[in-house]
This record gives structure tokens, sequence and C-alpha cells, in this order.
């Protein structure tokens, strides 16, 4: 097996616990902290195989498999959106130390606000 | 008046006596919210106009700046506020989505009218046929196609309960050739803005895709 070149893909992504996403025809919607965004098919398909328990490296496998594609080829065009992801905060390294991704509620009570509406 | 509804916390500006009464119960003195910030208010008395000729303000229920009822009928306000802050509160059981907008009855079922409906006034709407039940967002279960509209802050009758026959976009241009998932994605904030946070679920996007699979939104531009 050819190793992707990516040290990275060794790591464990998964979408945030906050970050709602549901597919809607072949496309993705992801719904972060205050911003909405469509990913395309192929990205669509690529989020859903974050499962937080596979490696990357596990990943680009499975997808190489299923589309015949070398494994190089695969690591090389996935690493971008997975880094950016990873950048705007929708994803998370599991590798990494860890980081609160919700409140659980455990410090006191929480006020949640209602926040006012654009004036548009 | 901030309220403290729930884990949720609210403040409402209004000018109404007898509002201000029935809300009491839930008036908190936390020091760490921003009064400053209204989110809702009842302008129910507005002032006459200085010139007899001149405009008469219609009483008004806001959120922010949007409209989400007029009516020349101070009970309907009164009611419009209680069951948006009933709103409010209510859970959003899995499969279905929270939305905003403006449940006008008829004929036993409901037509979801965007927000920007309510600032016709509910003579205007009557005069269409339609009975107003001005709630801010209702509850949509996508697979029955059934509206959730919970009952007022206090209350303990039931929600009422009735079949979506339609609903409108408050897209400009929702039509193609935009692609159904970016049109999804620009109808998500008719889910978050009444939503605490501005949080939204998974299940309540998924529920969101759904609807508009099964019923897809009447374009902005019919007239309700």
């Amino acid at each position: 097996m050819t190793s992707p070149a990516h040290p990275a893909s060794l790591a464990t992504v998964v979408g945030r616990a906050d970050v709602a996403w549901a597919l809607a025809g072949d496309q993705l919607v992801i719904h972060a902290s205050v911003s909405t965004h469509v990913l395309d098919p192929t990205s669509a398909v690529l989020w859903q195989c974050l499962d937080g328990v596979s490696s990357l490296r596990d990943v680009f496998a499975d997808i190489a498999d299923a589309f015949a594609i070398p494994l190089d080829q695969v690591a090389a065009d996935c690493m971008p959106a997975i880094e950016s992801w990873v950048a705007t905060g929708i994803a998370v390294d599991t590798t990494q130390p860890a980081r609160q991704l919700v409140d659980d509620g455990e410090h006191g009570r929480t006020w949640r606000r209602l926040v006012d509406p654009p004036n548009t | 008046m901030t309220l403290a509804l729930g884990d949720l916390v609210v403040v409402v500006g209004t000018d109404d006596d007898q509002l201000a009464t029935t809300l009491a119960p839930w008036v908190t003195t936390n020091p760490d919210i921003d009064q400053s910030v209204v989110d809702f208010s009842a302008q129910l008395h507005p002032p006459p106009p200085v010139h007899r000729s001149g405009p008469r303000l219609i009483p008004v229920v806001h959120h922010g700046t949007v409209v989400l009822a007029r009516s020349t009928d101070i009970d309907e306000l009164r009611t419009a506020l209680l069951r948006v802050l009933g709103s409010l509160t209510a859970d959003v059981p899995e499969g279905c989505v929270r939305l905003t907008g403006v449940p006008l009855l008829s004929d036993g079922a409901i037509e979801l009218a965007s927000l920007q409906t309510a600032a016709e006034g509910s003579r205007t709407l009557r005069r269409r046929g339609y009975e107003p039940m001005y709630s801010g967002s209702v509850i949509i279960d996508s697979v029955a196609l059934t509206v959730n509209i919970p009952p007022s802050l206090g209350s303990s009758a039931s929600p009422t309960v009735a079949p979506l026959r339609a609903w409108w976009s408050d897209l400009p241009n929702a039509e193609p050739p935009w692609p159904f998932a970016q049109v999804v994605a620009m109808t998500t904030p008719r889910i978050i803005a009444m939503a605490p946070d501005r949080s939204l679920t998974s299940s309540q996007l998924a529920a969101l895709v759904a609807l508009m699979e099964y019923l897809p939104p009447r374009p902005s531009t019919d007239v309700v």
C-alpha cells in the first residue's frame, strides 16, 4: 500500500459536536455558530466519512477503493478541505489535546440569550 | 423587564400595564443581563398623532426590528406576545423543526406566511380570509406535515395542531437556478432567528430538508 505523503493523514478528524449538518440532495448543509455552508457532493462524502474513529489514512483508503483512485491522489485532494474545516473550527482533530466542544452545563447555570435579528 | 423562561432569558419592553402584570411571575433581576438589548417589545398604546390628520400608529409587537404582529385589537397583541414567549420555551421534538412565520388559519389548516406578512396587519389578513395566529414561530412535523402552535406562556391549554397546507419562502430569489441545498442553507435563518444562542441541531436541519422536499415553499413573490 502506498502511504499518503501528508503526515496529517494519521490524524482522526471529526465534525464538531455542536455543528449541525444534513444532506440536501447530494450536497450537504452545515451550520456552525453563525454561518451556514454548503458542501459539494465530493466534500459531502468526505464529511460523512469523518466518524472520529477512523484515521484519515483509513478514510482515504476507503475512498480510494470505492472510487478506484490512487491513495496519494485522494489524500492530496482531500487534505486541503479537511485542513480548512479544522482551521475554521467546524472539525477537530481528536488526536490533539482535548478542547471543549460544547458547554456541558456542569459549571453552574448558564443563561441562554436570544440574539436580536439583523436590522434588515 | 427581564424574564427567565426556563434556561432562557429574554428582555421584554411594553407600555401595557396588564401585560406587565401578566409577565410579573417570570421577572428576574439577574444583574448579568444586558437590558439595553430588548428582544421583544409590545407597543400597545402608541401616542396619538400630533396633528389630527397625521398618520396613526397601529399597536405592534416586535422582535428586535421585525414586526411579529400588528393589530388594532390590543387583546390580540397581548395574546400574540404570550404565544411568542410560550413558543420559545417549547421543546422541538425529534423530526420537527421550528420555523419563524405567521400561521394563518384557513378552513381548518395552517398556511405559514413569512414574518414580513405580519407587518400588513391582522385586518388585511382577515379580509383575505385568513385568521392570523401570531406566534412568531411554529413547530412543524415535517413527516406528518402538521403545525404545532404552542400555547401561550403560562397557559395549561393544549397546543394547537393543524395540517400544514402551504408555507411561503421569505427569500426574494429562492427559485431556480439556486441549488436545493443552497435554498436550504438560505432558509436556516428562519430556524435560528427564534432559537436561543442561534443554535441549530442536525435533527432540525434534517427536518427542514425533509419539509422542503415534501412540501416545497411557495415563492415569496406569491402573495398570501
